[in-house]
């Protein structure tokens, strides 16, 4: 819905009196003026950390802002030096392979053979955890670690955003 | 209603504007000329070169230019825009806003030396960025005016009264204004032409290009002036990271057009594919190294033009790389290099690394020109583009205010300068009754006759601020002039072009009786009209005059060596005087012109072309091979815009048949042409004579039939395998055979871009996409399937390829080594074709199998371009005098083209060119007489032995023998004032006015003396 509606202000020019933003973009708001505090201290293994960039937020979305705005987000909530980027990235970013409606059409050996591609880049980032700030893209991903065998964990954002949260005594 | 005013408005410096500006001043209209920035010259001027042709852009555009500039009758508002419009056609009043300048144009005289004093820097818009300029600025070197300007936005002074104004202290004439005040005022004009132009698109939303965060993804304008001698790095290629030459270069097609998702472009930009092949082919040539690897990443490759088809095939040959493939991401590699990932046809990714990638980006229009026409009432379409109707390209929804240029659509070069000529065109059909009744004349006071006196030299040395005085010491080579013999006067000069200096030197003619000048200073090429004119101010001939040329052949190639430079100063000087002893005053040659034009060809380029002359009062004489009017639109159903073409026609026809100032002869063909411009004599097959000023010729072209051979394709022997002209014949008749019918296929390029006819027919592919959109509203069920090998659909046409796909029409690409087979059995028709998309062959069974076959040039072509003496392309086209910025006009004065015969074009352009050969015939026909050369060649019968070799040697045919004498003799009318015959002649016997042995060798011995 996100991008369907983005896209249909935007391709149509239809006028309106609201802005568009992702919700990672207001969590990387409030963590500038401080208004969500978080504190990386909790990961205290090194457990790293890498991203998908999703296609309808990113590269056909809102663009590289965004993705950087992820990443901030990222790295205040699991250390600065946990984040791993996978290359490409931002919007240059291998699709998941799952969009598309590809998850639900069936064709499932096709499916997995075209998310090899985002396999072997994320893999390459040696990475304990993939965020996927998508749900589309969580599950392809959930779905080929499992069956390429894949050894991170695939979750979403706000999971992490949870374990850092520092709360007001 | 009373006269209507005989001035026009012009909206836009670039090409296309004072092209019209030209046309229009040319042919007895004054002309406002309203530009933005400070200088006229538009996009053209920031070009490094031209294709198909590789001409400089500066250096043909230029003139052009200079000649706006300089003209009595265009009034050049530069820094100026149009607020609002009101009134009607004939009598418009046009608010127009002129910013401030801060610099007077009559004092400044362009030395520079406060640019140099200047301490801001800022960007310079020019180099797009890519390089610095000071607060007061030439907008580029060869800018019209040739005056600086303050930029109001940058400058110290004018930010903070008070601090700076270096250049006011250091300017030498004074001309620094900064209490200059904006102007408002009020125009009055009949017409009203919008040359608005375009802007390049800005690639930074498409973040996958990387441009503005990768350094070295640039524009293609942004290249352009990487490329041009007056760009940031002079022309020696280089690229932003590190000012290193890139070897590798990778151009990626379609930015910012033919997307309909990200740029919101769904149109085809046109000019694209051929200025990246043209800016890989010309990096190649600019590499000091030459081992440039050069890639053009594209979709469909759009060479549809005149020269465009063998321009590729020339880079392929080259060895400049094509892929067929829309990059989807540019990466950052080592070394700030680039990694561009892309899939071709076998489906494979892969990846290139590259030193500098090119964005060739498409035309958009400026924010500026929308909102101007949302000022005066002008429709756009969606696309932005001023919306026009295919019968009347140049026309807006508003009467009387036409359009040219990229303002309409995307479009190269020669077709914005048709379309100004065009437009021109049409504002004359209105106006012409007002014909020079607001133009300014200049009038010249008598000449003295010089005959009998002997010569009295004046030399005026030029310090040009310091270009030349920095290194030559003007003082010695002024008091050197004045020993040598002859010279009367001698005096030096801070700017011998500043308009103060240029009167003294005409009291100084008068006062000191001088009868020769001599200006040693710049080149003549800029310089020479000036000074001439100044002569002629001073009641003595134009011709008694000479130019040594101290700056760019001294001063600028010997900065190292001022004494040497001081020597060859004198030098040049010397040759100078020597030669002004000896010339002569020469005539100011004319030919009175007859009033009338001759059309050869009764199609659309003709039947427009004389109907836009005979609206605008000439009487034209119209001839017709067949027995009726028509050519090949008869046979043509619909515009891409579904324009009827039968309903157009049918109107044109009854208008020019019932025109008055028609003359319309059928079954006539022209047999013999004699005279020059202003004076043709033509005889016609029904052995009349026809006397007439101008010709336009507009000959058509044939459909190529495939009878026999590879193109064959079942034609002739199956009915239901149709040329495209034949399938519109059965649109036209409503044909209910087509009716109900399954399949159908179209074979593009039928005989077009192979090697026996290797050029692009530019037509077929909108036609065939436009009939197979016909036969789906006939057919909604029908399976069409087209086989291309690039899909040109340019411009706005680009929207019904997409309607034709989103309609389920099927494109399958194929190559001249993969031809489709075409077989039948049983009247049962198979087509076999391999997609390359799924790697298989695909079995059609059409019935109906279209060609879109060739337009190809008539056989007769060469009897005709014989008779007008114009020049003809490889391919039988009929060749212009200049590809670029004479499209309509043929090398011979007073001869004109529009149409198929010139080359393959929709029936929009042949509108278009056909108004475009009106207007340039309109030149020569609204004067009672037109100029001819004065320096022209000269036989003396005594020496001539008559062995007419200077016959076969004049290009312009000016010389014949006199059958009574059996002697040569000149036609001054016809001559050029080349030489050729000069050389030729083996008596000596010819020799050229001013230029014959007399002053050529006292220049040469001046030269070898001591």
């Amino acid at each position: 819905m996100f991008y369907a509606t983005l896209e249909g202000l935007r391709r149509f020019k239809i006028p309106h009196n609201f802005e568009f933003v992702s919700i990672i973009s207001l969590y990387a708001k409030w963590i500038r003026e401080g208004r969500l505090k978080v504190d990386p201290s909790w990961n205290k293994e090194g457990l790293k950390f890498t991203c998908q960039d999703p296609c309808k937020l990113v590269r056909q979305g809102i663009g590289d802002p965004v993705a950087d705005d992820l990443r901030f987000v990222i790295k205040r909530v699991v250390g600065e030096e946990n984040f791993i980027d996978c290359w490409p990235n931002r919007s240059n970013n291998f699709c998941c392979g799952g969009g598309g409606g590809a998850l639900q059409a069936g064709f499932v050996e096709n499916r997995r053979k075209y998310g090899k591609v985002k396999f072997d880049q994320l893999s390459k980032t040696g990475a304990d955890v993939v965020i996927t700030p998508c749900h589309n893209c969580h599950t392809q991903i959930l779905d080929i670690c499992d069956y390429y065998g894949g050894k991170w964990k695939t979750t979403h954002l706000w999971n992490w955003i949870e374990k850092a949260l520092v709360l007001e005594k | 209603m009373s006269n209507p005013k005989g001035s026009v408005l012009v909206v836009g410096g670039g090409i296309s504007g004072v092209q019209a500006a030209l046309d229009l001043a040319d042919s007895g209209f004054y002309v406002h000329l309203v530009e933005k920035s400070p200088a006229i010259g538009g996009a053209m001027s920031q070009l490094d070169k031209t294709f198909p042709t590789n001409d400089c852009s500066a250096c043909i555009l230029s003139p052009k230019l200079v000649e706006a500039g300089r003209h009595l009758n265009i009034n050049l508002l530069t820094l100026s825009e149009v607020l609002d419009l009101e009134g009607e056609p004939g009598a418009f009043k046009v608010r127009v806003r002129q910013n401030p300048r801060y610099v007077d144009t009559e004092k400044c005289i362009a030395c520079g030396t406060c640019a140099q004093k200047c301490p801001k820097k800022v960007p310079n818009e020019f180099d797009l960025g890519l390089g610095t300029r000071k607060a007061i600025y030439l907008r580029y070197p060869q800018a019209v005016p040739l005056k600086y300007s303050i930029d109001e936005k940058a400058c110290i002074y004018l930010k903070k009264t008070g601090r700076c104004g270096f250049c006011e202290k250091v300017c030498p004439t004074g001309a620094i204004n900064f209490d200059d005040k904006p102007k408002e005022f009020t125009l009055e004009v009949g017409s009203v032409i919008l040359a608005l132009g375009f802007r390049p698109f800005d690639p930074s939303s498409l973040e996958f290009t990387g441009y503005g965060r990768l350094k070295n993804v640039v524009t293609s304008m942004e290249f352009e002036r990487l490329l041009s001698p007056s760009g940031p790095c002079m022309g020696h290629m280089e690229r932003p990271s590190d000012k290193k030459e890139p070897k590798r270069i990778a151009w990626l097609q379609c930015v910012g057009s033919r997307d309909i998702n990200r740029s919101c472009h769904g149109y085809c930009s046109s000019v694209c594919c051929m200025y990246a092949i043209k800016q890989a082919v010309i990096a190649r040539e600019h590499s000091k190294s030459g081992d440039i690897e050069a890639s053009i990443f594209f979709m469909d490759m759009r060479t549809h033009g005149k020269g465009f088809e063998a321009y590729y095939n020339r880079a392929q040959k080259e060895g400049i790389k094509f892929h067929r493939a829309r990059v989807h991401t540019v990466l950052k590699g080592k070394d700030d290099n680039l990694i561009v990932r892309y899939v071709e046809d076998d489906g494979i990714p892969r990846e290139e690394e590259f030193d500098l990638v090119v964005l060739s980006v498409g035309l958009e229009t400026d924010p500026s020109a929308i909102s101007l026409s949302k000022r005066l009432g002008i429709e756009l379409d969606a696309d932005k583009f001023l919306k026009t109707s295919l019968f009347s390209p140049v026309s807006t929804n508003r009467d009387g205010i036409f359009v040219c240029g990229a303002f309409s659509e995307p479009k190269d070069i020669p077709q914005s300068v048709m379309e100004a000529s065009a437009a021109a065109s049409c504002a004359q059909e209105r106006l012409w009754p007002s014909r020079w009744t607001e133009t300014k004349k200049k009038s010249f006071p008598p000449e003295r006759n010089v005959y009998a006196e002997p010569p009295r030299i004046g030399v005026f040395v030029c310090s040009c601020g310091i270009n030349i005085a920095g290194v030559i010491d003007v003082k010695e080579v002024t008091e050197y002039a004045k020993t040598l013999p002859g010279v009367v006067f001698a005096q030096n000069n801070l700017f011998t072009c500043s308009q103060d200096t240029i009167n003294q030197m005409a009291q100084t003619i008068k006062e000191k009786g001088l009868n020769r000048v001599v200006v040693a200073s710049c080149t003549p090429r800029t310089h020479e009209p000036l000074f001439q004119e100044t002569l002629r101010e001073a009641g003595i001939n134009k011709f008694l005059f000479e130019m040594a040329n101290i700056r760019d052949q001294d001063s600028w190639v010997h900065q190292d060596d001022p004494e040497a430079a001081t020597q060859k100063a004198k030098d040049l000087v010397r040759m100078a005087v020597s030669k002004v002893r000896g010339d002569e005053p020469l005539p100011y040659n004319f030919v009175p012109v007859k009033k009338r034009a001759l059309v050869i060809g009764g199609g659309v380029a003709g039947m427009v072309a004389s109907l836009s002359l005979a609206d605008q009062g000439f009487p034209v004489t119209l001839i017709e091979r067949k027995d009726r009017l028509g050519g090949h639109g008869r046979k043509f159903y619909r515009t891409w815009q579904g324009n009827l073409m039968q309903d157009y026609l049918k109107g044109l026809i009854e208008t020019v048949m019932s025109h008055e100032n028609i003359d319309v002869r059928l079954n006539t063909t022209l047999k013999a042409v004699s005279g020059s411009v202003g004076q043709f004599r033509s005889e016609l097959s029904d052995g009349s004579m026809v006397e007439h000023g101008v010709a336009i010729v507009a000959i058509g072209a044939e459909s190529f039939k495939p009878r026999k051979g590879k193109w064959n394709y079942l034609y002739g022997k199956n009915p239901n395998v149709h040329t495209l002209l034949e399938l519109d014949q059965r649109f036209i008749k409503n044909d209910p055979g087509l009716l109900g019918m399954n399949q159908a296929v179209f074979i593009h390029c039928v005989g077009s871009r192979v090697p026996e006819r290797p050029y692009c027919s530019r037509v077929c592919c909108t036609h065939a996409i436009d009939q197979a959109l016909k036969l789906k509203d006939l057919n909604p069920d029908m399976d069409i399937f087209m086989l291309y090998r690039d899909i040109r659909t340019y411009g706005k046409r680009e929207h019904i390829y997409e309607e034709a796909r989103a309609k389920g029409i099927v494109f399958i690409r194929y190559d001249l080594d993969n031809l489709p087979k075409v077989s039948e059995k049983d009247e049962r028709m198979t087509v076999k074709v391999r997609d390359p998309i799924i790697d298989e062959e695909v079995v059609l069974h059409p019935d109906l199998l279209i060609l879109a076959s060739a337009v190809r040039p008539r056989d007769d072509v060469g009897e005709l371009s014989k008779l007008f003496k114009c020049a003809m392309t490889e391919e039988g086209f009929l060749l212009e005098a200049h590809m670029k910025l004479r499209p309509v006009d043929f090398a011979t004065d007073g001869v004109f083209l529009a149409g198929l015969c010139h080359y393959p074009k929709p029936v929009e352009e042949t509108i278009a060119q056909a108004k475009a050969a009106a207007s340039r015939a309109a030149i020569v026909l609204s004067r009672e007489k037109v100029p001819a050369e004065s320096i022209t060649a000269i036989v003396n019968p005594m020496k001539c032995t008559g062995c007419a070799l200077c016959t076969l040697v004049c290009p312009y045919h000016a010389v014949g023998i006199d059958e009574n004498t059996g002697k040569a003799v000149v036609d001054t009318a016809l001559c050029k004032g080349c030489g050729a015959c000069v050389a030729g002649c083996r008596s000596d016997a010819i020799t050229l006015k001013n230029l014959g042995n007399e002053q050529i060798m006292a220049a040469v011995e001046a030269a070898l003396e001591e």
